[in-house]
């Protein structure tokens, strides 16, 4: 059906709307076949209420006349037969509730215009029977002269004549009034199948277009913009595009739904990557990727991870990834990798060798981490590796580098060494002569000249100084050959005391000495380098000391980490500090922050503390200056010498 | 009233008289009717005869006649008679026969009537009527 012819029903609303409308057009194909059975009923019932207030009473009345008037001539003819005048006294009673009836007739038939030839019918009879009545008493109350008397055997002939044909058109009338009833209750019958089929008929019609109203109007209103929300979701399933539904009335839920559903599909678009586009990532990605089953075979793989082990995906999907892993490092791989992501931890650039087509080895930096479910099942692991051969030959190249490197270094500071302690060993000599001729030149000149005896002191310390120096950098370029002795650390430290005591004097420095080692802890030490080694750290501390300041030395014992017992001695100033740029080469050879210094003090205190087995550290105080600290270990090993 | 209460009493009596005859006038063409015919025209089933006249009947009333004439001939009393004709009258569909009450006027009236019927002892026949034969 063309729903064209239905655009009247257009109408912009909400579905509660439209769906009222679907019921209103049905109620009103209702309203119609009920309003028609109700006019045909009731019009109905207006006959059937005639039949029983008119036709009824009318043939009920007649046949009542005509029994009654039977039954009155039936006594006049005993009265006549007889000769007995209480039978004619009882017929001319009964006369009365015939002239009742009669008028009675007479009303009823009045009541409707349609019972008028009845009517006068009913007048004519009453005239009838009013001659008859006043004829029939004086006739039949005397009749004992019957056969003598012509006279009233002409009456009573006449009577006769009148009183059959009042009982014929009595008779006739009942009969047309009872007929007439069944006639009328026949049309009631046959008006009722009519009214019964054309309200079937009526009902089916207002049914089929009521329906067909409702039909198109559903279809219309609500089927087609639902089948249009339907094809936008197939289009959109098909080719994610889909256009924009036109603007409808803000009551239309199902425009609001079309509408709504664009708005999602738009934002799914900015929001929501494809599958292919994932799978695009994946198939461009630099690094190889491998997702795993909670079993550990391969389900996916990226085409990077196929090229560098030289299969095909098809070969490697469904293979354990164990297969694909060198001998030499699958234990390493099944330790910290697979136990570490079966307890659903990650895995971080583990080094390990795959194995490719070729059966040669890849070296690679293996990642992965476990992707759980919602309800944090396992549901594959995401694992990626690096191909890092590029990086291992750079690494060992580097490597080469650097070892040619030390070496050359090695070397060149031999060959340094070597040359400085030539030129020492060369310089001592003349050095000594300098020195002992200054000291015979002072003698000579005793202090009468003032400046003579400054300038010759002066020439002297600075030779002494220049020896000390020589004998540094002797001493350093030269291996230590230990002469190990039992000493205590109180006798030592009264060696130390009598070296520095001039220029402790000389800088006004308070020492503070902390003894908290027991008195028969023997330390097995060279005694003569260990002075030289701790009087340079304490002298150090003088130097750096301000006027007047305090150098604290604390010795104790304790635990290193694997339970050697140890001997700690550290030398505490309150001086300015080590600058913390410096302080990771502050035992590096000739390095050096005082003016005037060789650089090789500490460098020095570090090789013979290094010699006896020990360390040495340097670092700065929270409290304020700088803390050297040696470690000597008291069960010492048996000295190692080095070349 | 008197042939009536005659009449009644006649009903009871049963004479072995001479026998009856029908009568018609001279005039009259019929001479023979069958019993049938006799009793539908005693009845008032038949009222014209054969050249459409009107049949009077003359009813003679002599006891004996009568009652022979009713019982033989017209299977009923002389009372059931006198109702049957009054009821005849009581309905209006005719009037009662002429009552006459002997032979001689029966003679007298059918004599003088043309087209009128009685019944008669066959003794008192005479010139006045003809007989009609039952057969």
């Amino acid at each position: 059906m063309n729903c064209n012819l239905f655009k009247i029903f257009f109408v912009t609303g909400s579905v509660r709307t439209k769906v009222w409308i679907c019921v209103l057009i049905a109620l009103a194909g209702y309203f119609v076949a009920t309003l028609s059975s109700f006019y045909s009923n009731s019009r109905q019932a207006d006959r059937l209420a005639a039949l029983q207030t008119i036709h009824f009473p009318l043939a009920r009345l007649s046949d009542e006349t005509v029994n009654t008037f039977k039954n009155q001539i039936s006594k006049y003819e005993n009265a006549f037969l007889t000769g007995e005048t209480e039978q004619a006294i009882e017929g001319n009673h009964l006369s009365t509730t015939i002239l009742q009836l009669l008028e009675q007739m007479k009303k009823v038939a009045a009541q409707n215009t349609y019972f008028s030839p009845e009517a006068s019918l009913i007048e004519e009879l009453q005239s009838q029977y009013n001659e008859f009545y006043r004829l029939a008493p004086e006739v039949y109350l005397r009749t004992q002269s019957i056969e003598t008397s012509l006279e009233l055997q002409k009456k009573v002939q006449q009577l006769g004549n009148m009183q059959t044909r009042l009982l014929d058109d009595l008779l006739n009338l009942s009969q047309h009034l009872a007929h007439s009833v069944e006639q009328d209750i026949q049309d009631e019958r046959r008006h009722a199948q009519t009214n019964t089929l054309f309200l079937g008929l009526l009902f089916v019609l207002v049914l089929i277009i009521a329906t067909l109203i409702s039909r198109c109007f559903a279809n219309r209103q609500i089927i087609e913009p639902l089948n249009h929300i339907q094809e936008m979701v197939v289009r959109f399933a098909q080719n994610r595009e889909i256009s924009q539904p036109p603007q409808g009335n803000k009551d239309d839920e199902i425009n609001n739904l079309a509408t709504s559903f664009w708005g999602m599909t738009e934002e799914l678009k900015q929001t929501m990557v494809s599958k292919s586009y994932v799978d695009n990532i994946i198939k461009h990605m630099s690094g190889g990727l491998m997702v795993l089953s909670a079993d550990q075979t391969l389900i996916k793989i990226n085409n990077t991870t196929a090229t560098l082990l030289g299969f095909s995906e098809k070969e490697m999907l469904g293979r354990q990834i164990s297969e694909f892993i060198s001998d030499d490092t699958i234990h390493l791989f099944k330790n910290r990798a697979l136990n570490v992501l079966a307890r659903g931890e990650e895995v971080i650039n583990l080094e390990i060798c795959l194995v490719t087509l070729q059966k040669t080895k890849i070296p690679a930096l293996f990642s992965g981490s476990v992707m759980r479910t919602p309800d944090q099942e396992v549901e594959a692991i995401i694992c990626v590796v690096n191909d890092i051969t590029q990086r291992k030959k750079a690494e060992a190249m580097l490597r080469k580098i650097e070892v040619e490197r030390a070496l050359a270094k090695t070397a060149s500071l031999a060959a340094i060494g070597e040359l400085t302690s030539s030129i020492a060993h060369e310089m001592r000599n003349p050095l000594s002569s300098i020195k002992m001729n200054i000291k015979t030149i002072q003698q000579k000149l005793g202090t009468e000249d003032a400046i003579f005896s400054e300038l010759t002191e002066i020439t002297c310390q600075q030779s002494m100084r220049l020896e000390t120096m020589l004998n540094d950098l002797l001493s350093y370029g030269k291996p230590l050959q230990l002469n190990l002795s039992q000493s205590s650390f109180p006798a030592l430290m009264q060696e130390t005391l009598s070296t520095i005591a001039q220029e402790k004097k000389n800088r006004g420095v308070v020492l503070e000495i902390n003894n908290n080692l027991s008195d028969d802890l023997s330390l097995l030490v060279d005694v003569e380098l260990f002075i030289r080694a701790f009087s340079n750290l304490v002298l150090n501390a003088i130097q750096w000391s301000p006027q007047d300041g305090t150098v604290q030395i604390t010795a104790r014992t304790s635990r290193h980490a694997d339970q050697i017992k140890q001997v700690v001695i550290q030398v505490r100033d309150n001086g300015p500090g080590i600058n913390p740029e410096k302080i990771g080469r502050l035992f590096q050879p000739f390095f050096t922050t005082r003016e005037g210094g060789t650089g090789l003090g500490l460098a020095n205190v570090r090789k013979i503390i290094e010699y006896h087995g020990g360390t040495v550290t340097g670092e700065n105080s929270l409290a304020g200056g700088a803390v050297f600290t040696i470690f000597l270990p008291i069960a010492q090993p048996e000295p190692t010498i080095e070349a | 009233m008197l042939i009536t209460l005659s009449l009644l009493l006649g009903s009871t009596f049963f004479a072995k008289a001479a026998d009856y005859i029908l009568v018609v006038n001279k005039d009259n063409p019929v001479d023979r009717l069958n019993p049938q015919e006799v009793k539908d025209i005693f009845l008032g089933k038949k009222i014209k005869w054969g050249n459409d006249l009107p049949i009077t009947l003359v009813m003679n009333t002599n006891d004996e006649i009568h009652e022979r004439f009713t019982r033989i001939m017209l299977q009923k009393s002389p009372v059931q008679l006198s109702v049957y004709w009054k009821k005849i009258l009581y309905s209006g569909v005719g009037m009662l026969p002429l009552a006459v009450k002997d032979d001689e006027a029966a003679k007298s009236y059918v004599g003088t009537h043309k087209n009128a019927i009685s019944y008669i002892t066959e003794d008192s026949l005479d010139r006045q009527v003809k007989k009609v034969e039952i057969r």
